[in-house]
């Protein structure tokens, strides 16, 4: 892979994101439509060089060997845990979403002692939610299926 | 392998550990007393501790939820803050505050309306709030989603002139109305703006509109002499006031105010009937039984007779005024259709 | 003096004392977890303080409020991760220092840097409190505008090495902090239909997820190892020299944390920013920031908590709010019944110097409290970095909904930290996001307000002595970097000439 298509690939994406902002511009009052739209122009102009430079860097420069193919295979499941963590936060409540996604990350995350894994889980959970509802007077996030709360 | 163990423990003892810093030092001020105790009377707070026994009815022994849309230590948050740890006694239940803050005031009120309507949730609602779906974008509640309760204070403005202007008295502001002098507004679209326009219209004025970022900033201008007049609440403005730093002009509510009984009111200078205040109340979601929010409001309504909290509020700089359930329904179309008339009319400025 | 004397007296009581050091101990923990800010520490004590004595209150949030600032450099140094953003310059260094094996050194030299800036403030207050409120009010909004400016040029000397890319960073991020309404009409912009972010996205979320996701990401990719095989803590001693080196740095750089802090728009973040850079200008060894510079690191600290004091100095003359906890003190002072002003001196005399004189006092004790945390935090790095991750993104999920209760943020958070991740890897800064969404509301706001104040004769805005000065040394504080590189990249004995900077 190379350093200059990742870059190219973050213009495309920069360029795609720009224009959406872009569509949304004219419903914008104009009393504050100026400043907006100049950090808007002057962020074109770049991303498009950076588009133009990478591409033309393309041909020149060699590939390198990199090991983003391994770290995708990491991160990417492990981004889906954090959101499924997230999602069912306001479906099981804190308290279990955080149980179960401490242990599912740490066996994922290989760790071995298990004892250390299930105390650590619901330890951390139980100290957490302990304190944040009853002296800092934080609602956490309750599940709308069903909700484990003390 | 035994290193590992080792540290995992370690890691465990740690986090034990800081947990317990965290919770024992934060015992010592909660053994004090309870989360939202009022001012002013650390010497009370025993009775303070426990909820009185004496309320028997629907919330006796209950915990009910009290959304604030605004930050903790903000103004909202300050008379809510006052009222409810008044109300706990009342009505013999734990209020929580909840501060859900972010998009202008509106996820605090949308979480509200997708409460259950059992009466044991609450929000803190202001003069703007019904119109949301109109001022702002993707807000997913109308004015009908809401069910109103009562209103327990109503905040005035106090209109503050700098010393650099010349300006003195409400002859000389209303002379400086010709378009080109610079009103300072808190916000865009909160009360400050619909004062304006109130204000503009019963004086036949017109001012040019400065938009800041809270009370706060407009005080520092109006010092400095940056901005030439402006309408921060009455806690705001007395310190600048008692420094010789602005001139005071008028208050904005039908009678003077209890903090400072020197500055005439609007109506009185001419200007009869002209009231425009930042009234404060509670909501609870459309469906909650009537009995329970009747019975909510009657406990605000005892409160905001209670000498002790009324004493406390002046301190906070709020301005106790009660509106009952009945008499607040109508207000509450009233404000929703006054406040849209004046947006629809006005906000392409 | 009288006064003085009955502020001393007051908080050398023991429960003032134990409220002082209990006040540290929380905040330090506050700060010094990823997802938890020194704000929040004193939002979340405000209701507690209701009960207290007002003296005893004030100590409280400002013992919360000095050691939440302080607690954010320990796992910047240690981890790499600021626990506030306060501490992100910082964080800049903290790799490196722990590779090399003077993460303790450096730990003793941030918390003897921190407690200076805090201490050097506090006398601030004490001593010309009158004479710097008389500054303050001459900060409108013209000033606050080169002020901000004066912050984003921060970012050229930040990435010298990969400006364009630097740049492009900013100026997206100038954009995303237009989000929401705008200052003038109230419009939310750029919301695609989302009631959500009516307001913008809120600042600290994003760098919660910013600064924090990424390290974890990192750490994913060798879980079974540990921080301490890349690297250990070392002796927490310091040698003379450091101190020597160091003094003229942390004094510089505590005179800039006070006058941020006297402005209002600005907080310890963006002066931690601003010391840092300015500890690079003028330093001998410029090339070593970034590379565990324990310059940089000083200089970073002793300005965050030197705003701490600077803040509470148009606080209490004249009821104006420096920062973000300053304005979470005006309420609970308000609710006591002490009214910041200029009549606080004469009518709270008591409350007002108890609370300054404790405000020394607790940046005194904050040495040794933050010592014990830098020894208990240097275990951190035994810790498999397998839990390390997990526990850092369960604390940066509970912090950021406690911020705001809502959801929304926690999803912004995550995905401000995949994003976060994705420009570390390819060689794009994070510090000019950061940077830029402290900035850029503030920026459009006093732009805005001096366009309708100085309507069709803008040029009038030079006529304030102090907005012109800044105008002066925001065009200097772009311009030096680039004529430095330049110089730079001629001869090497270019950078002697500009020493003197």
């Amino acid at each position: 892979m190379k350093k200059s298509f990742a870059d190219m690939i973050i213009g495309i994406v920069l360029l795609a994101f720009l224009t959406s902002l872009a569509v949304q511009v004219p419903a914008i009052p104009e009393v504050s439509r100026g400043y907006p739209l100049v950090l808007l122009i002057i962020s074109y102009v770049m991303t498009i060089w950076l588009l133009v430079t990478s591409v033309l860097k393309q041909k020149k420069e060699e590939k390198q060997e990199t090991q983003v193919v391994e770290q995708v295979k990491i991160i990417v499941p492990y981004c889906l845990m954090i959101t499924v963590y997230l999602v069912m936060m306001s479906k099981i409540g804190y308290i279990a979403s955080t149980v179960l996604f401490m242990i599912a990350s740490l066996i994922y995350l290989k760790l071995k002692n298990k004892v250390v894994l299930a105390v650590l889980s619901v330890l951390l959970t139980i100290i957490l939610y302990f304190v944040f509802t009853n002296f800092l007077t934080v609602i956490l996030p309750r599940g709308s299926w069903f909700n484990i709360a003390f | 392998m035994k290193r590992k163990s080792l540290a995992l423990l370690m890691a465990a003892v740690m986090m034990l550990g800081a947990a317990g810093c965290g919770s024992g030092k934060t015992e010592e001020p909660q053994t004090e007393a309870p989360a939202s105790a009022p001012a002013a009377d650390a010497g009370t707070e025993a009775d303070a501790a426990e909820p009185a026994a004496s309320g028997d009815g629907f919330y006796a022994g209950k915990t009910v939820e009290m959304i604030v849309p605004w930050a903790a230590g903000g103004g909202a948050d300050t008379a809510c803050r006052l009222i409810c740890s008044y109300m706990e006694k009342e009505l013999g239940c734990t209020i929580v505050i909840n501060n859900v803050t972010g998009g202008g005031g509106s996820i605090g009120l949308a979480q509200l309306t997708g409460a259950d309507a059992d009466g044991l949730t609450y929000a803190y609602f202001a003069n703007t709030d019904s119109n949301g779906d109109i001022m702002l974008e993707g807000v997913p509640y109308t004015v009908d989603d809401f069910a109103p309760v009562c209103k327990f204070a109503a905040d005035p403005h106090i209109i503050l002139a700098s010393n650099a202007s010349g300006i003195t008295d409400l002859d000389g502001m209303i002379a400086a109305g010709d378009g080109r002098t610079l009103w300072g507004i808190g916000g865009a679209w909160t009360h400050w703006d619909f004062l304006k326009l109130e204000f503009e219209e019963a004086t036949g004025t017109s001012y040019k509109r400065l938009v800041y970022d809270g009370g706060a900033a407009v005080i520092t201008d109006i010092m400095n002499g940056d901005c030439t007049v402006g309408t921060p609440f009455v806690s705001e403005a007395l310190s600048a006031i008692d420094a010789g730093e602005a001139v005071p002009i008028a208050i904005t509510s039908a009678e003077r105010n209890e903090a400072c009984p020197d500055i005439p009111t609007v109506a009185e200078l001419g200007y009869d009937g002209f009231e425009s205040t930042m009234w404060r109340g509670f909501v609870a979601p459309v469906g909650t039984p009537e009995e329970a929010m009747r019975e909510f409001a009657e406990a605000v309504g005892t409160v905001c007779e209670n000498t002790e909290f009324q004493q406390a509020a002046v301190q906070a700089g709020v301005t106790v005024d009660y509106t009952d359930y009945d008499a607040f329904q109508d207000f509450y179309k009233e404000n929703h259709e006054s406040v849209k008339t004046y947006y629809e009319t006005n906000s392409d400025m | 003096m009288e006064n003085i004397m009955l502020g001393f007296s007051n908080v050398f009581q023991l429960s003032n004392l134990l409220v002082c050091i209990g006040g540290l101990f929380v905040g330090v923990l506050f700060g010094a977890l990823p997802g938890f800010s020194a704000t929040m520490a004193v939002a979340i004590f405000v209701p507690f303080t209701y009960v207290m004595e007002p003296g005893a209150a004030l100590l409280l949030l400002s013992a919360l409020y000095c050691g939440g600032v302080f607690g954010g450099s320990i796992p910047a140094v240690l981890v790499g991760i600021p626990g506030t953003p306060a501490s992100a310059p910082t964080a800049l260094e903290g790799k490196a220092l722990v590779k090399r094996g003077e993460a303790g050194r450096a730990l003793n030299l941030v918390t003897l840097a921190s407690c200076f800036g805090g201490f050097v403030s506090s006398a601030a207050l004490l001593v010309c409190a009158p004479l710097l409120a008389k500054i303050a009010k001459m900060v409108g909004q013209p000033e606050q505008m080169f002020v901000a400016i004066f912050g984003l040029s921060v970012v050229v000397m930040l990435s010298q090495e990969n400006l364009f890319k630097g740049l492009m960073v900013a100026f997206v991020s100038l954009l995303l902090a237009t989000f929401g309404q705008d200052p003038v009409e109230g419009f939310p912009r750029f919301t695609y239909g989302l009631s959500q972010l009516t307001g913008g996205f809120s600042v600290v979320p994003v760098l919660i997820g910013l600064f924090s996701l990424p390290e974890v990401f990192k750490m994913l990719e060798d879980p079974l190892g540990k921080m301490a095989e890349s690297g250990k803590v070392g002796s927490l001693k310091l040698k003379l020299t450091d101190i020597t080196h160091n003094m003229f740095n942390a004094i510089r750089s505590t005179i800039i944390g006070v006058c941020i802090g006297i402005i209002p728009a600005a907080g310890p973040d963006i002066a931690a920013f601003l010391c840092y850079n300015e500890a690079k200008k003028a330093s001998r060894e410029p090339e070593k920031f970034g590379n565990g510079s324990p310059e940089g690191i000083v200089a970073a600290e002793a300005g965050n908590n030197g705003v701490t004091g600077g803040s509470l100095i148009p606080l209490l003359t004249l009821g104006i709010p420096g920062s973000a906890p300053a304005a979470i003190f005006l309420g609970a002072m308000i609710i006591h019944g002490v009214r910041p002003g200029p009549t606080l001196f004469t009518q709270h005399a008591e409350t007002v110097y108890t609370m300054i004189i404790g405000f020394a006092l607790i940046n005194i004790l904050m040495y040794f409290v933050g010592m014990f945390f830098c020894k208990c935090g240097s275990l951190i790095l035994v810790i498999p970095k397998s839990v390390l991750a997990t526990v850092i993104v369960v604390l940066a999920v509970v912090g950021t909904f406690a911020t705001n209760k809502n959801m929304f943020d926690v999803y912004v958070m995550f995905g401000a930290g995949i994003i976060g991740y994705l420009m570390l890897r390819n060689d794009f800064p994070t510090s000019p996001v950061a940077l830029a969404l402290l900035l850029g509301t503030n920026m459009e706001k006093s732009m805005s307000l001096t366009r309708t104040m100085y309507e069709g004769e803008l040029w009038m805005v030079f006529s304030r002595p102090l907005a012109a000065a800044l105008a002066v040394f925001t065009v200097f504080s772009f311009v030096f970097p680039l004529v430095k590189m330049a110089g730079d990249r001629k001869k090497k004995q270019a950078e002697q000439e500009h020493k003197g900077e």
